[in-house]
């Protein structure tokens, strides 16, 4: 008669067999060690969290400084180095609770006194950070305790929060900063990996931070950053296994990706938006009958289907379908010929026009822009395509000396910074539209605490910008990173941003 | 000599000063702002004016070459606008990895091109002319971005040879740092060692149909004595000025071979500087780039005096 221990020996294992072997093999268990070698597709140029503005740089950057919070594949904000937080109704008013016991690099504490120090940092005029923007509402940060403090706004911006999930987000150690000559040399933060070096033009080496405050992260010893500039090349060394993962995959590559036995092609919807710029002041389409005859024109799918398959999706909107502002199901604007030729007759230009549409040299670009104009021939529109580089193109759009420009807008973690810097007539807008109602709708949605009376808020933004055009919208790029199947654990956020601290490499 | 030697020297000074004012037009002539692209597009006026000044681009235009003239006659290049290392630096890094690189390219492609130059000129019309002919025009013809993205597919995806990328420095490792040049080295040789090719068969066959060698050969000298020391020597002036044309036109184009072989070198520091309009790299590079073609060619002068002793130069 087998005991009762025996038996209950017997039913655990029974038990493990059962549950335990098919999830060993479908979640196998993490394994330690091993560098990660990754392909960016630009170098990045200057690693200070508070000073660059690059995404090559933020990608990497990622890794080495953990932000105050962080936000997931659903894009909702999550606790990151602020364990807990709250906001006051009328959105004044933050409070943060840190993680505790969460050290820097150099054994430095991440307390309340340190976050205050970097808020500090990034809105001194003369440091001069680009994150000073994001916090132009930011009153005041009070430290209230060891690892509390508040944040006080002089008015509410409901982008506050992702914004602190990004590079304004990432704390650096204030001992650091204070006494290195450079603070680029050291780079000092909190996340899962410590920085080595950096060996310009050439790479960037990260090593494992064993004082992570993620129990048992990160995985892996290393990762090494590497710049292919040439995606065929970048390609290539994936293939080969010279790289692991790599950040961009051109258009071109992606068939061939997707049935490649030994890569895994990631896609999930981008938050960026591509279509073009108009000069809402210029002479050829400062007229609006025009500009809404030159949207009518184009079929976005037909562009969508021919230049890019599967890479992306058609929009006629600042807000991707990955947002929570976009329901898959809104429509996009087919093509409307009678419409666009109603418009032109409306403008007084029943035969057509012509204007002169600035592109940079690279090929996506040349083919979606021939495309529009050989679609806009049709009734008589005739787009004459100017190849100029993107420095060039930035200052024109910045003097207003131009008429069109095709120009990708990044991808941003909330909807009020894929908006309102672009549009609204008191920031950016280089369309340089002044519509009161579309600055009013803009400013009260970055005023908005809660979703649901954001979304609808951005809902009447799109309907403006698809009436006036500062931006003709035509289809947003899904983000896809590959990587060789012996990379494991990636979670792939639309953010774009690459995070290590919860990959490994399997041994196969 | 000596005289010709100073002479050569004096006039260069003048060349070299209008070539730094002509690059430093040109970088004012370029659109863009670097403020801009150091603080992004989301930057507040008063940040770009805070940067501008930092970095003296608010001052007269004369005031700004003038001190930078200085600085350099001085050996400062002054530092990069958009990450702050030394020139000096960033050049002492890049220029050893694109010399080596372009060194093995050339003499890769004078292995390659000159005997079959020899060869198709002395079987003019044969099966190795018409095969050496249509190799050395494939290898002008092809696009070297092109050819080099073959070459990886080939030699490192295919057969696992070579590394598909990458630089390994001598001091890391000799062998590893020969093997890690070979790839790019073909592909930056493959346009040379067409052109040598062609052009010695051209100035053999010229040289062949000359009188002194038919004298030499009428003289009872064998063969390929004449072909060697009598043919070949006289041809070789005209290869010597195109080995310096070519090497110009190498260091140009590792702009796109270091792209694509994610090369650290001379090509993407010029890439880079150019694309975030990083004036003062920028200018220093061209005029390291100018420097170079000057001294090549002055060298290339001074060598026809010892490939043809009827050259002399006062």
């Amino acid at each position: 008669m087998p005991s009762t221990r025996f038996r209950l020996v017997v039913s655990i294992a029974a038990l493990l067999l059962a549950v335990g072997l098919p999830l060993s093999t479908a979640f196998a268990q993490p394994v330690y060690g091993g560098t990660l070698i990754v392909g960016l597709a630009d170098d990045p140029p200057q690693l200070d969290p508070h000073l660059t503005t690059a995404n090559a740089s933020r990608t990497v950057l990622h890794n080495i400084f953990a932000t105050l919070v962080e936000i997931d594949a659903q894009m909702q904000i999550v606790p990151g180095l602020a364990e807990s937080w709250s906001v006051s109704d009328d959105g004044l008013r933050y409070s943060f609770t840190l993680t505790p016991d969460v050290v820097f690099h150099d054994g430095t504490p991440v307390d309340a006194e340190a976050v205050a120090f970097n808020f500090a940092r990034m809105m001194d005029p003369g440091f001069g950070s680009p994150r000073a923007a994001e916090l132009a509402f930011v009153d005041e940060v009070v430290v209230t305790g060891p690892l509390t403090f508040e944040v006080i706004m002089s008015q509410p911006f409901a982008a506050f929060l992702p914004a602190l999930a990004s590079w304004t987000g990432m704390m650096v150690s204030p001992t650091a900063v204070q006494t290195s000559d450079n603070f680029e040399d050291v780079l000092i933060g909190a996340g899962p990996f410590r920085f080595v070096e950096q060996i310009r033009d050439d790479r960037v080496v990260l090593e494992k931070n064993p004082t992570y405050f993620r129990e048992g992260l990160p995985y892996l010893d290393g990762v090494v950053y590497r710049t292919f500039v040439d995606g065929d090349s970048r390609v290539l060394n994936l293939e080969s296994g010279a790289l692991h993962i790599i950040n961009t995959v051109p258009g071109r590559n992606v068939a061939a990706l997707e049935k490649h036995p030994e890569i895994t092609l990631s896609s999930v919807g981008g938050l960026g938006y591509r279509g073009f710029y108009v000069n809402t002041q210029s002479a050829d389409l400062g007229n609006r009958e025009r500009r809404r005859a030159v949207s009518a024109c184009i079929d976005r799918q037909v562009i969508v289907d021919t230049v890019f398959g599967n890479a992306a999706v058609p929009g006629s909107s600042p807000f991707s379908p990955a947002t929570w502002v976009v329901d898959l199901d809104d429509p996009v604007p087919p093509r409307d010929l009678d419409f666009a030729r109603q418009m032109l007759a409306e403008a007084g230009v029943p035969d057509g026009f012509s204007f002169t549409m600035l592109i940079t040299p690279d090929e996506e670009s040349i083919r979606v822009a021939s495309m529009m104009a050989a679609m806009c021939a049709e009734v008589g529109i005739t787009i004459n395509l100017q190849q100029t580089e993107f420095g060039t193109m930035l200052a024109r759009l910045g003097d207003g000396n131009y008429t069109a420009a095709q120009v990708e807008l990044s991808p941003r973690n909330d909807p009020d910074l894929s908006a309102y810097p672009w549009f609204h007539s008191e920031a950016t807008n280089w369309g340089r539209l002044q519509n009161a109602e579309l600055d009013d709708l803009l400013t009260r949605a970055r005023a908005a605490v809660y979703q649901a009376e954001r979304r609808e808020l951005y809902r009447q933004v799109n309907e403006v910008l698809n009436v006036e055009f500062p931006y003709v919208f035509t289809y947003h790029m899904a983000e896809m990173k590959a990587y060789r199947n012996e990379l494991k654990g990636y979670r792939h956020i639309p953010d774009s941003m690459m995070r290590f601290e919860d990959v490994w490499l399997a041994d196969d | 000599m000596a005289i010709y030697l100073l002479r050569r020297l004096l006039t260069a000074v003048p060349i070299i000063l209008l070539i730094t004012a002509v690059v430093f037009a040109v970088m004012q002539i370029l659109p863009g702002d670097p403020a801009v692209m150091l603080l992004g597009t989301e930057a507040t006026e008063a940040s770009l004016a805070a940067t501008r000044e930092r970095l003296g681009l608010n001052r007269p235009l004369h005031v700004q070459y003038l001190s930078w003239l200085g600085d350099v006659l001085r050996g400062d290049l002054g530092r990069s606008m958009i990450d702050n290392r030394p020139v000096t630096t960033a050049i002492a890094n890049a220029f050893p990895v694109t010399l080596q690189i372009a060194l093995i390219s050339l003499v890769m492609a004078l292995l390659v091109g000159v005997p079959a130059g020899i060869v198709s000129a002395v079987r003019r019309g044969g099966v190795a002319d018409a095969v050496a002919s249509l190799v050395a025009l494939s290898g002008i013809s092809l696009p070297g971005f092109w050819a080099a993205l073959l070459l990886v597919y080939v030699f490192a995806l295919q057969f696992d040879w070579l590394p598909s990328s990458g630089f390994v420095r001598p001091s890391e490792d000799l062998w590893g740092s020969f093997l890690s040049s070979l790839l790019p080295a073909v592909a930056l040789g493959l346009r040379p060692a067409g052109v040598f090719m062609r052009l010695l068969r051209s100035s053999m066959l010229d040289v062949i149909r000359s009188d002194y060698v038919r004298t030499a050969r009428a003289k009872g000298v064998g063969a390929n004595l004449v072909v060697m020391r009598h043919a070949l020597r006289n041809a070789l002036v005209p290869l010597v000025t195109v080995l310096g044309v070519e090497f110009s036109a190498l260091l140009g184009n590792v702009v796109v071979i270091d792209t694509i072989f994610a090369i650290p070198g001379f090509g993407r520091l010029i890439y880079n500087s150019f694309l975030r309009l990083d004036f003062v790299m920028m200018q220093s590079l061209l005029l390291l780039f100018a420097l170079i073609v000057i001294a090549v060619n002055f060298l290339t002068d001074l060598s026809y005096s010892l490939l043809d002793p009827r050259i002399r130069y006062r």
